[in-house]
């Protein structure tokens, strides 16, 4: 098949000669996109009793992908007394006290965002910001 | 030096005034690309590290990787185990005790050893100017057509988002700050500045000798220190990785990455 495509190259390099690594663009390789309308954040607000409602689903998000595709949500502090400006990966939001835990997950057609309450006391969360993100690219 | 290159803006975006992470596509800025994915399944009792993939790059390269169920649900990027990668090989380093387990993996055409720092829009228009504006460029991979409705055959597509990279950096952390509850214990604390004026996506990777020192492994909560709790996060105008270490270790090797990517919306 005739090679047709973009290549751009780093500042100093020979676009016809540089190696893929010193190539900004290559159109022969997928960057890893994430579809315009499937990335968003939203603002949540939920109760937690620690125990029978636990875990439970806080977000749902419907995509038509067709296939299990990759995700990634970080979450931002403020909920837990952290700062407004303070963000990070949902693994990373595990509390000891109260012991919480966030997680998500997705199959062909929706993505589900779940908070766990390991501690026997109830929570109210107010104000959790989350911003997911559901690549165009396989994840299962 | 000549500026040259193409821009193009996600759709509703004026291209000459649009911040940088409403930005497509910016031949100057890299993106990540793929040079390898996959899922592979774990056997029951394998040898720890397991390789997952050899990319025998000569580098270690960018990677994500989780731990799914086969054809049927993935997990967010670094839940629940360890994976790691050094100049050959992405391992997972994690229990191999269970049965059943399988994961997912994507390589990068990126040396996590760059030092990088890409332009910056001076512009911060986040309002759409024209909704219904829908130029772009469309590109796929080798053997897919142009008209295909996947989105997986593309390699560059205007409507969705790349992960661009705004900078990145590696090099040896001393380990100097006493643990607050453990003078005796030394802290993995470090904060890398960046100038994007919000909080963006990133990524902190280190080698630890509680899992792998061969290994770069994404600093997360996907592995259990033993005194104290990590946690990484991103503010709008550094990001931050914290540690301890109880074996009085005094350097540890990291490396990091930053995307444009505004995580408010």
């Amino acid at each position: 098949m005739t090679d047709y495509g973009i290549k751009c190259s780093k500042p100093g390099y020979d676009v016809k000669t540089a190696s893929s690594v010193n190539l900004t663009v290559d159109t022969n390789l997928s960057s890893f996109k994430c579809k315009n309308t499937l990335f968003n954040s939203v603002v949540l607000n939920f109760y937690s009793d620690g125990s029978t409602t636990d875990p439970q689903t806080v977000l749902t998000i419907n995509h038509d992908y067709g296939f299990i595709p990759c995700i990634l949500t970080m979450a931002n502090y403020s909920w837990y007394g952290g700062s407004d400006d303070d963000w990070s990966p949902v693994e990373s939001l595990r509390f000891s006290s109260p012991y919480v835990f966030i997680y998500a997950s997705s199959n062909s057609s929706t993505m589900t965002i779940k908070f766990e309450n390991y501690s026997v006391d109830p929570i109210t969360v107010s104000n959790l910001t989350l911003k997911y993100y559901l690549f165009a690219h396989q994840g299962a | 030096m000549s500026e040259y290159g193409v821009k193009v803006s996600l759709p509703g975006y004026d291209v000459k005034t649009a911040p940088d992470y409403k930005i497509s596509f910016n031949s100057q800025w890299p993106t990540l690309k793929i040079i390898a994915s996959g899922r592979i399944d774990i056997p029951q009792g394998s040898s720890n590290p397991y390789v997952l993939y050899s990319h025998n790059l000569g580098y270690p390269p960018f990677f994500y990787a989780s731990i799914c169920v086969a054809g049927t649900e993935s997990y967010s990027f670094g839940s629940g185990n360890a994976f790691g990668v050094d100049n050959n090989n992405l391992v997972y380093l994690g229990d191999t005790t269970y049965s059943g387990l399988s994961a997912y993996y994507y390589i990068f055409d990126w040396n996590l050893e760059t030092n990088f720092q890409a332009t910056l829009n001076s512009v911060t228009n986040k309002t759409p100017i024209s909704p219904t504006n829908t130029f772009g460029i469309n590109a796929t991979v080798p053997t897919k057509g142009i008209t295909s409705t996947d989105y997986r055959d593309f390699s560059q597509k205007s409507d969705c988002l790349d992960l661009t990279i705004q900078q990145s950096g590696y090099g040896i952390y001393n380990n100097t700050t006493p643990y607050p509850e453990y003078p005796n214990i030394t802290y993995f604390d470090p904060t890398f500045t960046h100038n994007l004026g919000y909080p963006p996506l990133f990524d902190i990777f280190i080698k630890d000798y509680r899992v792998n020192l061969n290994y770069y492994v994404r600093l997360n909560f996907s592995f259990n220190f033993d005194v104290t709790s990590s946690s990484t996060g991103a503010t709008s105008t550094y990001i931050y990785g914290q540690v301890g270490d109880d074996n009085y270790r005094l350097t540890t090797t990291y490396t990091y990455i930053i995307f444009k990517d505004f995580l408010k919306l």
